[in-house]
């Protein structure tokens, strides 16, 4: 009776501990395409994606398929990481960029964007349906101290799914946008005085003041806490490196679009770029900046400061760099692995490799062709999206 | 009896002799002639160590080789240079307010705002202009008709050369307007003009049929723009971007008028269009303007008067009082000649075409038989900066001599102590008024 | 730590600064008509010698070495650059920070923008070196600097920073110090100094409290050792004034707190000639304006004297001509031009644009005259300088060309 008893109890305990499982496990999907673009490991032609549990069991010309699971079978399409953008602005905009800056005060390091991100806004849905899957969600470019970046997928069923990080840094502003004649900082002089000064003053704080802000300040001190410095013009840029040697941060700076002039400043520091959305410029000169960037051996993301530019310029930004001469395969790259690198999220998307999330976006051509469509969007495992059916 | 007799002389020989002196206190001089080092004529070679001979006013011969009449007035301007005065062919200052309010107003005359009293005015005598064109600023669509004046006299009628000369129309759109609306602004009136032309015409002839008096007369209001569509007038039409100056030739070949362009500096850019259609240009008074090379991002320096020069465009010179080098129509000249224009054509652009823009060159802008002796005496050459105007004489008399001018003596030199105290003295009363 | 963080900033600087300063290798020989040197008597028909960058001879009858580049200006001036003690600023954002009055350690250095247009179009009108200042905003508006427009960053173009202490006085600095009618008292904009006596009460209290500090002080502040090492006559004063009150006010501060001072703007420094050259104080002018009626409004002043350099020159004062920061001023050959049409004389008003700014500034070991171990900063010219048909033919900066006309 007992054992009966206790055989009930493990054979209930399994189907209970299974069971919800089994409601939020996707069924096993198998994915056959005509070209696999893993970005670290080749191009696939004609093989398989394995994905379970949401993430990636098996990649190749041949691998073992799981019994039960789902086959896709698209001959005709190219299978790419999920992009990711290494700046935007997504799912805050209630009134146009009015909830990404709190700009009364200056230094606000303590305020989280996390807290202003809607996942449900339309604007989360159009970047997914152009193949974006993990995005740098981070405040304006008005505070010299703007506040928390995070890292978040753009869906997910569960918290830990869609948040990858809720604290991924803090944005600094070096840009003229940060100036403003009725609170300080109103000239660069100011702004770059105020910035060491508060960052002097988290260094010195002890540990054990209440103030939140200090605090963010004293790990960006320390060099715990990455920073994302937004800079546009050369002096910008060479003041933002000045103060990064200065205060031994770990930082990569932002926009940069004239960064090529500074190129081996940059690389000799192993800064990497977060680079401006390309559709904003309309010069050859300024569209060839940033292969020169690559070129000097910095390590490059794309972004598309969505809603700033259109949401969907992320992998346009990328093609447009290959035209002016930056290697595909470094294009490629900059839209996924440097991007996850930068971020520090390689070990869970940015490539096709087993054990990595399943975030896949599926084309009907090319990924550096303006002309492909994007057909099927992945996250973790789950489609997400699927265009029009033939 | 005695002392009426005395009374009756007294009262009649007193007033005369006074009247006498008074008259004598001024005399203009029936025959002068200079002699000077250097004469530039401006209508042919220069001459050295010549003579101008002036009878009543107007030159009565030029040369090296002229005799002076035992009763003249000799003027040695020995070391001097002797050259036209230089005219100015627009300004708008020495007015109280350039523009008017309204945008139509070409029946108002500068005539009737000019301050004799500005220091334009003194500024431009001493600098040696002895007659420019004030005409209505640019925010006006029809600003009015101009006045030509010497910078001389108390009044405007003492300063009067000609009256109702050119009428000035701005194709600057007037506040809150755009080009467009601008423009129809323009055509409608035009429009209403030749209507209410054709009626009036029609009434007359009407009038004339039916046998009866016809005493209606034009609307004086309308008058100046009827001169202007009967060539009577010239219109000064001021462009203020490059794409003006197609509208302005579109208004000039419309209405066959007689038309000058004033330009302000980035017309330049329609060159070739002024250049084709022949018409005399007056320039903006800042002469060198920067551009930016997109590709290179390099700052281009662009010399107007050369890129105008080149393709074969006349011009006249503008100054501006408020600035260094360009409040002098000398400085203009000599910015032209050094980056390569003509000497003698710089010169005629401060001189003779200037008078031949606003039709005063049978009396101003060269030195010829026939014309009035407007001159000025130089220390030096004009396009040297330290040469200053010694004497300005305009028909036939001087009416500026540097060595006089007491004002400028106080710009130039260090003011007494006391001086200084009473200056400051009578600032802060100023102040205290204000 | 501040001497810590200026140590690594300047090492970071120089380590960028050093590739660029050092401008052409070779040598450059240039056959002039004639070389106004600036620091004796003119040479005519002589050669100027450059190596690397820097001016190596001048003379009559130098041999030119083999495979060194020759530049015909046989029929042309040689002068050196012009030098502009108080330029129009090359700067990106406000001049001033404004939301304080008293800001010594506003550096002007980091807001230079080495793209800018206006450096461009200095180079073309014969500048090589200028000084910026911070803004007339701001009581004491902070440190200038002066830059070569040569460079990409602003670390190359730098010659020397922290090269003087900005002070505005008379009534700039009271300017927007006044709450809006019929509004509160919000923004920081209300405060002092709104009158003349306050500017005065201010700058004197400044610099009692940098006595105080420099006498002993607990914590370290970087706006009072600025401050002091002004008083100490380590970093140049340069007051900013335009009337005659405002420069006997300056003198009177400068005598009471012992410390030398150099005067720019003096519109009214004429009037009180005398008193300035006693005080040995430099003067800086500005533009002059023809009538009182074309200059700014805020009380300053309603007389003008065109031959105020003159008159200030005749007086035994140290006079440089500058543009004194007006965009809309003209070039400094034309600047000096007139000046000596006004009654300067020809020689002071060529080195008022060349050695007499370049000594003002600090800089003269390096630029503002043709001597040996100078920099090769030179202006070749199709005549005399102070003629306005004479023309800039060419302009080089540490030996290189940087402007040539086609």
């Amino acid at each position: 009776m007992k054992r009966t008893l206790l055989l009930i109890v493990v054979l209930l305990l399994l189907v209970l501990c299974r069971w919800p499982w089994a409601a939020d496990c996707p069924q096993p999907l198998a994915i056959k395409a005509g070209k696999i673009w893993t970005v670290t490991n080749g191009v696939i032609e004609n093989g398989v994606i394995v994905i379970t549990n949401g993430k990636i069991d098996a990649v190749g010309k041949n691998p073992c398929v799981p019994e039960g699971a789902k086959i896709l079978e698209m001959p005709d399409t190219n299978v790419m990481p999920g992009l990711i953008d290494g700046h935007c602005h997504l799912g805050l905009a209630l009134d146009i960029l009015a909830e990404i800056e709190e700009t009364v005060s200056a230094v606000t390091a303590e305020m989280q964007i996390l807290d202003a991100f809607n996942p449900a806004a339309d604007d989360v849905k159009k970047a997914l349906r152009s193949g974006v899957t993990t995005v740098l969600l981070a405040p304006g470019y008005k505070n010299p101290i703007a506040g928390q970046t995070a890292i978040v997928k753009l869906c997910g069923a569960r918290t830990d799914d869609w948040v990858l990080r809720r604290n991924a840094g803090v944005k600094f502003s070096l840009g003229n946008e940060a100036l403003m004649s009725d609170r300080r900082p109103t000239s660069r002089p100011g702004l770059l005085t105020l910035i060491r000064e508060e960052l002097t003053r988290g260094k010195n704080c002890g540990g054990d003041t209440f103030d939140p802000r200090v605090q963010i300040l004293k790990r960006v001190a320390e060099g715990e806490l990455p920073v994302y410095i937004s800079v546009h013009t050369v002096d910008e840029t060479v003041a933002a490196m000045q103060i990064v040697d200065e205060c031994a941060l770990k930082a990569t700076l932002v926009g940069a679009e004239q960064g090529d002039e500074v190129a081996t400043m940059i690389a000799e520091r192993n800064i990497p770029v977060i680079y401006a959305p390309l559709l904003r410029f309309s010069k050859d000169k300024d569209l060839k900046r940033v292969v020169g960037m690559a070129g000097a051996g910095i390590k490059i993301a794309f972004a598309s400061t969505a809603p700033l530019t259109d949401l969907r310029d992320l992998r346009t930004s990328a093609i447009i760099a290959a035209k002016y001469g930056l290697s595909p395969e470094v294009a490629l790259k900059s839209l996924t692995i440097h991007a996850a690198e930068i971020l520090g999220i390689a070990e869970r998307v940015g490539s096709i490799e087993i054990g990595k999330d399943a975030d896949l976006v599926i084309l009907n051509g090319s990924p550096l062709e303006l002309t492909s469509r994007v057909e099927m969007v992945i996250v973790n495992g789950t489609i997400v999206y699927q265009g029009e059916e033939k | 009896m005695k002392s009426k007799w005395y009374t009756a002389l007294i009262s009649i020989v007193v007033p005369v002799l006074v009247i006498a002196a008074l008259g004598h206190a001024a005399p203009v001089r029936k025959k002068v002639a200079i002699r000077a080092s250097k004469i530039i004529t401006i209508a042919g070679a220069d001459i050295q160590d010549g003579v101008i001979l002036i009878e009543d006013g107007v030159i009565k011969a030029v040369g090296r080789d002229v005799e002076i009449p035992w009763d003249a007035y000799v003027i040695e301007a020995t070391n001097k240079v002797v050259m036209p005065g230089f005219v100015l062919a627009h300004t708008s200052s020495g007015l109280d307010v350039a523009n008017e309010n309204v945008p139509e107003v070409p029946f108002l005359s500068t005539f009737d705002s000019i301050d004799p009293l500005s220091p334009y005015f003194e500024d431009a005598l001493r600098d040696g202009v002895v007659a420019m064109l004030v005409l209505p600023g640019n925010d006006t669509l029809l600003g009015g008709t101009g006045t030509v004046v010497r910078p001389h006299g108390r009044t405007v009628e003492a300063m009067l050369v000609k009256r109702y000369t050119g009428l000035k129309v701005s194709l600057r759109p007037t506040r809150n307007t755009s080009r467009m609306g601008h423009m129809q602004r323009f055509r409608r009136y035009m429009d209403d003009l030749k209507q209410y032309l054709e009626e009036y015409e029609q009434r007359k002839a009407d009038a004339q049929e039916e046998k009866k008096p016809f005493d209606e007369e034009i609307d004086p209001r309308k008058q100046p723009m009827i001169d202007l569509l009967n060539r009577k007038l010239k219109a000064f039409i001021y462009c203020d971007r490059a794409a003006d100056v197609p509208k302005a030739v579109e208004i000039q070949e419309a209405h066959k008028l007689n038309a000058a362009l004033v330009l302000s500096p980035e017309c330049y850019k329609a060159v070739d269009l002024i250049a084709k259609k022949k018409l005399p240009v007056i320039l903006d008074p800042q002469l060198i303007v920067w551009e930016t090379n997109e590709e290179t991002n390099a700052e281009e320096m662009k010399v107007i008067p050369m890129i105008l020069h080149k393709a074969g465009v006349r011009f006249a010179f503008q100054t501006d009082i408020s600035r260094y080098g360009r409040r002098y129509p000398w400085y203009q000249a000599a910015t032209a000649v050094r980056h390569g224009m003509d000497r003698t054509e710089a010169l005629k652009s401060i001189t003779l075409y200037p008078a031949q823009l606003i039709g005063v060159d049978d009396r101003f802008g060269s030195i010829e038989v026939g014309k009035e002796a407007n001159v000025i005496f130089l220390t030096g050459d004009p396009l040297d900066a330290q040469t200053w105007v010694d004497q300005v004489m305009i028909a036939g008399e001087i009416v500026y001599e540097k060595a006089k001018d007491v004002r400028l003596k106080k710009l130039l030199e260090k003011p007494k102590p006391e001086e200084a105290e009473k200056e400051s003295a009578e600032e802060s009363e100023q102040e205290k008024s204000e | 730590m501040r001497g810590y963080v200026f140590l690594l900033t300047l090492l970071s600087l120089s380590l960028t600064a050093t590739t660029a300063l050092h401008g052409q290798e070779g040598i450059v020989a240039i056959k002039a008509g004639k070389v106004l040197t600036l620091s004796g008597a003119p040479v005519t028909n002589g050669v100027v010698l450059i190596e690397n960058g820097k001016i190596a001879d001048i003379g009559t009858g130098i041999a030119i070495p083999e495979g060194a580049s020759v530049i015909d200006a046989s029929k042309s001036v040689v002068m050196p650059g012009l030098v502009d003690a108080s330029a129009v600023p090359a700067v990106r954002g406000d001049l001033n920070e404004q939301s304080s009055e008293i800001t010594p350690s506003f550096r002007m250095s980091s807001a230079i923008d080495p793209q800018s247009k206006v450096l461009k179009r200095a180079v073309q009108t014969g500048l090589t070196t200028l000084y910026i200042s911070p803004g007339r905003r701001n009581l004491i508006g902070g440190l200038g600097v002066v830059v070569k427009p040569a460079g990409k960053t602003a670390a190359e173009m730098i010659i020397k920073d922290d090269a003087a202490l900005a002070i505005a006085m008379g009534s700039s600095s009271t300017v927007g110090n006044r709450t809006p009618r019929y509004q509160p008292p919000t923004s920081f904009y209300y405060r002092r100094p709104t009158t003349r006596m306050a500017v005065a009460w201010m700058l004197r209290k400044s610099f009692f409290d940098a006595r105080q500090y420099a006498a002993s002080h607990e914590k370290e502040d970087p706006d009072m050792e600025i401050l002091s090492a002004a008083l100490k006559g380590e970093i140049p004063i340069r007051v900013t004034v335009r009337r005659a009150i405002d420069i006997r006010t300056a003198l009177r501060i400068a005598d009471e707190y012992e410390f030398p001072l150099v005067m720019v703007g003096c519109v009214e420094g004429y009037k009180v000639a005398e008193e300035i050259a006693e005080k040995r104080a430099p003067v800086v002018l500005g533009p002059f304006y023809y009538h009182a009626r074309d200059r700014g409004r805020y009380y300053e002043g309603r007389e003008v004297n065109w031959n105020n350099a003159g008159i200030l020159v005749k007086a035994g004062v140290k006079v440089a001509l500058a543009s004194n920061a007006e965009s809309q001023s003209d070039d400094l050959l034309t600047v000096a031009t007139v000046a000596v049409r006004h009654g300067m004389p020809r020689d002071e008003a060529l080195k008022a644009i060349t050695l007499t700014p370049a000594e003002i500034l600090g800089v003269a070991d390096r630029v503002g005259s043709l001597e040996k171990g100078k920099d090769a900063d030179i202006l070749i010219l199709s005549g005399d300088p102070l003629v306005p048909t004479s023309r800039i033919e060419r302009v080089l900066v540490n030996g290189k060309t940087v402007y040539q006309v086609d």
